[in-house]
């Protein structure tokens, strides 16, 4: 055998080995990508909403709990799935209630009573649920997200507590890429779930009969 | 040496062959209630149509028909729909948009909301409605490891695919549906494979895209 026939020689099993690693990532790849879960952590905001002002002065406490809410879930045979709602709580609630009322003062305690104030507002997470394609035999990663919004009165006396679920959903259909559709598509539809806690709040709120009957009194 | 040359030349035709399509067929339908025509500083904006229970259309598709609309000839100006749904917040939610042509009626009622879509500069509002769906697969495909580690794969594989949608164009300024237009495309995808995977794809929803934006092209801008 001469050197140049050696060295294509050589190419070529290079070339080879080459071609079964990168099979062998693809295939790992896809394993991993079809049974590791997903992991989000949320940073998308609502756009500011085009709604009426209510001339009101409310103070808004935002629990650490719900500034810090993790919701994590194992799927038999799907991996571990973990939703990270984190910054966009603040964000969310800031933006619907300054949306909402004239003025909006973020207070450091819920039993915090600056003068002046129409009521106090404290938003909770009661419950999240995700499903994912696999487990309803759809095209849709699906998350569900439950939240209670208690009403203080100007002296901290508590008048109500709402509670509503907000959903969302992502088509997997729209994230072609297998490796990363999970983190995507979860990703989706989580932000479409906050966008739906804002509609609710700025739709339904005020709907609701005690918070009516606090609207005439304030 | 030789086996290689002729897998990597092998590899080479399939790759040009993934361009080859399938047939497809599509049919299209339009039903005009009312004429209609854009001026020079007015534009649509095409809109996935949502809810919770049923299938929602792929965001490609809603995208591929905005970009071929406001493209090539007789193209439109087209605002993309995030923006819109965005500055509108939270009107065009999937909760809350409008479920009818009554519905716009009222919401354009609202004067924050009408100066809104009034300074967006959006005269129709296109709703589309509709899927792609596989159906009828039949066959199977195998790929094993050969010795020398060359991937091989044997087989046959076939599917239908059907595109399905339809759109509802509304005239915010004058408050009425304008039309009804769908875009019907079937097609039957084969895969054969012997060693290497030739496969054949009917791309019936590429086909449904451009139907759709031409005649999303000629409905309105006549």
């Amino acid at each position: 055998m001469t050197l140049t026939q050696a060295l294509k020689s050589k190419r070529a099993t290079d070339a080879i080995r080459l071609s079964a690693a990168a099979m062998v990532w693809l295939l790992l790849s896809i394993q991993m990508g079809c049974q590791s879960g997903a992991n989000v952590y949320m940073t998308t905001s609502v756009p500011v909403p085009l709604v009426d002002v209510l001339p009101l002065r409310i103070g808004v406490f935002l629990p650490p709990e719900l500034k810090n809410y993790e919701y994590k879930e194992k799927i038999a045979n799907h991996g571990e799935f973990s939703v990270n709602l984190g910054d966009t709580q603040s964000q969310l609630f800031e933006q619907v209630f300054r949306a909402m009322f004239a003025d909006v003062k973020l207070l450091d305690a819920p039993e915090e009573l600056p003068e002046g104030l129409d009521g106090v507002l404290i938003p909770m997470v009661n419950q999240v649920q995700i499903t994912i394609p696999q487990q309803m035999r759809s095209d849709f990663y699906e998350v569900w997200i439950s939240y209670s919004i208690e009403l203080k009165g100007p002296q901290g006396k508590h008048l109500h507590s709402w509670s509503f679920a907000a959903y969302g959903k992502a088509n997997r259909r729209n994230y072609n890429n297998i490796l990363d559709r999970a983190d995507s598509a979860l990703e989706h539809a989580t932000a479409d779930a906050l966008r739906d806690v804002a509609g609710i709040i700025l739709f339904s709120f005020t709907k609701q009969a005690p918070i009516q009957d606090w609207l005439k009194d304030v | 040496m030789k086996t290689t040359r002729t897998l990597v030349a092998l590899g080479a035709l399939s790759l040009v062959l993934l361009v080859q399509t399938g047939c497809v067929s599509t049919t299209l339908q339009e039903v005009k209630e009312a004429s209609a025509g854009l001026g020079d500083m007015e534009s649509i904006v095409i809109l996935g149509r949502q809810n919770k229970t049923s299938d929602e259309t792929e965001s490609s598709f809603i995208d591929c028909v905005a970009e071929k609309t406001s493209s090539g000839e007789n193209s439109l100006k087209v605002v993309k729909d995030d923006d819109f749904i965005d500055a509108l917040f939270p009107w065009f939610e999937w909760r809350f948009a409008p479920k009818d042509i009554g519905d716009m009626g009222v919401l354009l009622k609202n004067e924050k909301v009408s100066s809104r879509i009034k300074s967006i500069g959006v005269r129709y509002l296109v709703w589309i409605e509709g899927i792609t769906e596989r159906k009828n697969q039949s066959g199977r495909v195998q790929c094993a490891v050969a010795t020398g580690f060359m991937p091989a794969c044997f087989g046959f594989l076939s599917w239908e695919t059907g595109s399905d949608y339809e759109a509802t164009v509304w005239d915010i300024e004058r408050g009425v549906t304008v039309g009804k237009l769908s875009s019907e495309s079937t097609g039957m995808s084969f895969v054969p494979a012997v060693v290497v995977v030739i496969p054949f794809i009917a791309r019936t929803q590429a086909h449904a895209c451009s139907s759709m934006s031409g005649q999303l092209k000629s409905f309105i801008g006549e």
